[in-house]
């Protein structure tokens, strides 16, 4: 790669920033001359992304090997949690609570924050390409988290609409945007929240979302109407379940659809119209359909022409496209790994797959045979909380993951509910302290 | 001279017993780790639970462990729903393996916050009814005994409870029957406060 006198004073101005770029202690080298950022002496693995796979991966990585040097790229300051981020919504936690800094990963385990934007992948040199300069590495692992087909609900595909019908499907500006539109409504109002078709990240996360927003209509805006579009023709996670507690508590609140997709919006008028109607509510969250984040795309990871998601091998994670290249979490193909939810628990568990293959491997090992676990805990009020829970294995005739043991909570109660928040406490702590 | 001798072959009988036996157990901790990595998303890593109603596995002994899964995996503890799906995911070998494992790990105790008007009382209670006579002084627990001492609150609290309903069935924890939920409340405060 060649390095223009632009990107040239850029990558010295990442030297001149130091620390505050790296958001760590240790003076960092610039190789100007290529453009190589940090350059590498030992082993080291560069994970793209910090979110639940990547932030896992890494911590894991260096409790396998200490001596492998991890470097993260993320372009976030913070970890922001997804999950939770419904209850933001619901008006009982806040942005604070669902905030965590990665301060914790570089004290306690001498990971590497590089706070960038990850551009491009050149498999053959190992290198990652961001827009503060090139990293090297001996392996990469890629948890990049989903994207947006926008383009598939007409009238959606732009700033201003984004922002009119926010999707809020990752934790953020969306989530308080939402949540404050809520608070700022009239009693009496009506709002909408169209599920998108699967496969989408969280199964249960829309039907969670719904569950409290109702439970917040219901206390503070007297009234009020949700409807709920659902693209699928049934609640598609825990389906019992929610529809029970909508039953007992939200039954004059919730106006469930099912089968019923969105095909355009209007950014004017508000207007929504769904294969079975048109409505313009007040408060509007459009989940629109998914697929693997841009940047899996942008990195070249996909294998097939028309594939929406990375496929890579559930064994290792490493990716069919290319060689030392591994994937996680949300971004992977079910097809090729097997049918796994797009859960954090999922990606936390694929990351120790993955972390475990990887360190090995730099140490001329063969790989450990995997194992993955999946749980959803969603909470239907404040206190009430119902899960789903799962455990998987490899299966070496079909070369996926398969499920073992799995199970859902008999009902909703309190004490899950008790559960649900001590989940998130522990599984934060799993991946970021 | 001769006994020497016969304290150098007793050396190698036991070093021949010895390393085999270590081997084996090592081999069961590794691959109870490899097994074990993805409970932590529930119990955090290491079995260290930082939050309240879940339990504190690491550290834990695993005699009493390796009963408790099996007690789950065979549905005998059927009110811890998560645990009763989760363990069957695992052949009993496999749970053997998973609590040689966790019971490596450090126990750090539990930073739930405690009211010390309620530890104190619950003091008393745990000292009438001869509690540490089988938990240990500090509630650190041996073989089939857990360990409560530092245990998370709110996990005390509803395991208690549980006992005292006969949801876990238990000859030595009968007492329990006893005591009523306020004094199960005063309970949980002193043996999570033992730190
Ligand atoms: C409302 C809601 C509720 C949820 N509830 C639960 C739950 O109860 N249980 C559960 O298990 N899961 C839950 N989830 C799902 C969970 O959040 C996701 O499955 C999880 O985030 C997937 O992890 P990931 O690593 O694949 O992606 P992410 O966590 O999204 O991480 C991807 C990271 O990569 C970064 N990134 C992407 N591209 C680039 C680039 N080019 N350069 C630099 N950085 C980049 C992003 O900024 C992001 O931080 C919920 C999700 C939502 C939205
Ligand atoms: C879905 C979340 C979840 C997962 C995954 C999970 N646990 Fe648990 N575990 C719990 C909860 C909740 C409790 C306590 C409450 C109860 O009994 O219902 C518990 C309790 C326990 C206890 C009892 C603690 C005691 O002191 O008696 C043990 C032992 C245990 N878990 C071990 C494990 C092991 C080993 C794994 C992995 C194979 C695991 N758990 C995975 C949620 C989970
Ligand atoms: C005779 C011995 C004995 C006495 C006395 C006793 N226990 Fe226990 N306790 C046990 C045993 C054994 C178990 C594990 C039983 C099982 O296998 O389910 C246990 C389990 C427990 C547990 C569950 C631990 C966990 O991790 O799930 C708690 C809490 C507990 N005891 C508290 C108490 C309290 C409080 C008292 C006094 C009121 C008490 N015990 C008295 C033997 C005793």
């Amino acid at each position: 790669m060649s390095i223009s006198r632009r990107d040239f004073i850029k990558y010295t101005s990442v030297a001149a920033l130091g620390t505050g770029v790296l958001g760590c202690h240790h003076e960092m080298n610039v190789s100007k001359s290529a453009g190589i950022m940090m350059p590498k002496s030992g082993k080291r693995i560069v994970v793209l992304g910090g979110g639940w796979g990547g932030a896992t991966a890494a911590k894991y990585i260096k409790q396998e090997d200490p001596s492998i040097d991890v470097v993260i790229v993320e372009r976030e300051d913070n970890f922001i949690s997804c999950h939770v981020s419904n209850w933001v919504i619901g008006g009982f936690k806040t942005m604070k609570d669902i905030t965590i800094s990665y301060d914790a990963l570089i004290k306690n385990y001498g990971i590497k924050v590089v706070h960038a934007e990850a551009k491009e992948l050149d498999a053959e040199k190992k290198q990652l390409k961001t827009d503060k300069g090139i990293l090297e590495y001996d392996l990469i692992l890629v948890s990049p988290g989903i994207s947006y087909r926008y383009e598939t609900i007409a009238g959606l595909n732009s700033a201003e609409a984004i922002k009119r019908f926010p999707a809020a499907m990752k934790a953020g500006p969306e989530t308080v945007m939402i949540a404050e539109r809520l608070a700022a409504m009239k009693s009496g109002g009506s709002v909408l929240v169209a599920v998108p078709p699967t496969p989408y990240r969280c199964p249960p996360g829309p039907y969670e979302r719904v569950s409290l927003i109702a439970n917040y209509l219901k206390k503070n805006k007297p009234g009020s109407k949700l409807f709920v579009f659902d693209s699928n023709d049934d609640v598609v996670s825990k389906g019992k379940l929610f529809k029970a507690a909508w039953k007992d508590y939200y039954s004059d609140i919730i106006e469930y659809v099912p089968d019923n997709y969105i095909k355009s919006v209007d950014v004017g008028t508000g207007k929504v119209v769904s294969e079975k109607g048109e409505i313009t509510p007040d408060v509007a969250n459009i989940i629109p359909a998914m697929k693997a984040n841009q940047t899996a795309f942008d990195l070249g990871l996909m294998s097939k022409e028309k594939d929406l998601w990375v496929r890579a091998e559930p064994y290792t994670f490493e990716s069919y496209k290319y060689k030392d290249v591994y994937v996680v979490g949300d971004a992977t193909h079910n097809g090729a790994v097997g049918g796994v939810p797009k859960s954090g628990y999922v990606a936390n568990s694929m990351a120790k797959v993955a972390a475990s293959a990887m360190a090995r491997k730099l140490n001329g090992q063969e790989p450990l045979v995997p194992t993955y676990v999946n749980t959803c805990y969603s909470l239907v009020n404040e206190d009430e909380g119902i899960f789903v829970s799962a455990v998987y294995k490899y299966d070496e005739a079909s070369k996926r993951i398969k499920k073992i043991s799995g199970g859902v909570s008999p009902t909703m109660n309190a004490l899950f509910g008790r559960h649900a928040q001590d989940w998130a406490t522990s599984i934060w702590s799993d991946m970021l302290l | 001279m001769i006994n020497g001798k016969l304290l150098f072959f007793m050396a190698i009988v036991a070093a021949v017993l010895y390393v085999p036996a270590t081997s084996f157990a090592e081999a069961s901790v590794s691959e109870g780790k490899r097994l074990g990595k993805t409970c932590a998303g529930c119990h955090g890593t290491a079995g260290n639970t930082p939050g309240e109603y879940i339990g504190k596995i690491g550290g834990q002994n695993p005699t009493y462990m390796t009963k408790a899964l099996t007690e789950f995996a065979d549905g005998k503890r059927a009110k811890s729903v998560e645990m009763s799906i989760v363990s069957k995911g695992y052949t009993q070998e496999q749970l053997k393996s998973i609590a040689m494992y966790y019971s490596t790990q450090k126990w750090v105790n539990s930073t739930n916050n405690i009211n010390m008007a309620k530890a104190e009382a619950g003091k008393a209670i745990a000292m009438d009814n001869g509690c540490m006579d089988c938990h240990g002084a500090n509630g650190e627990g041996m073989d089939e005994y857990p360990r409560i001492g530092g245990q998370n609150k709110g996990y005390l609290y509803e395991v208690m409870k549980r006992y005292k309903s006969g949801d876990i069935k238990s000859d030595e924890m009968e007492l329990i029957t006893e005591l009523n939920d306020a004094q199960l409340d005063k309970l949980a405060n002193y043996l999570s406060g033992i730190r």
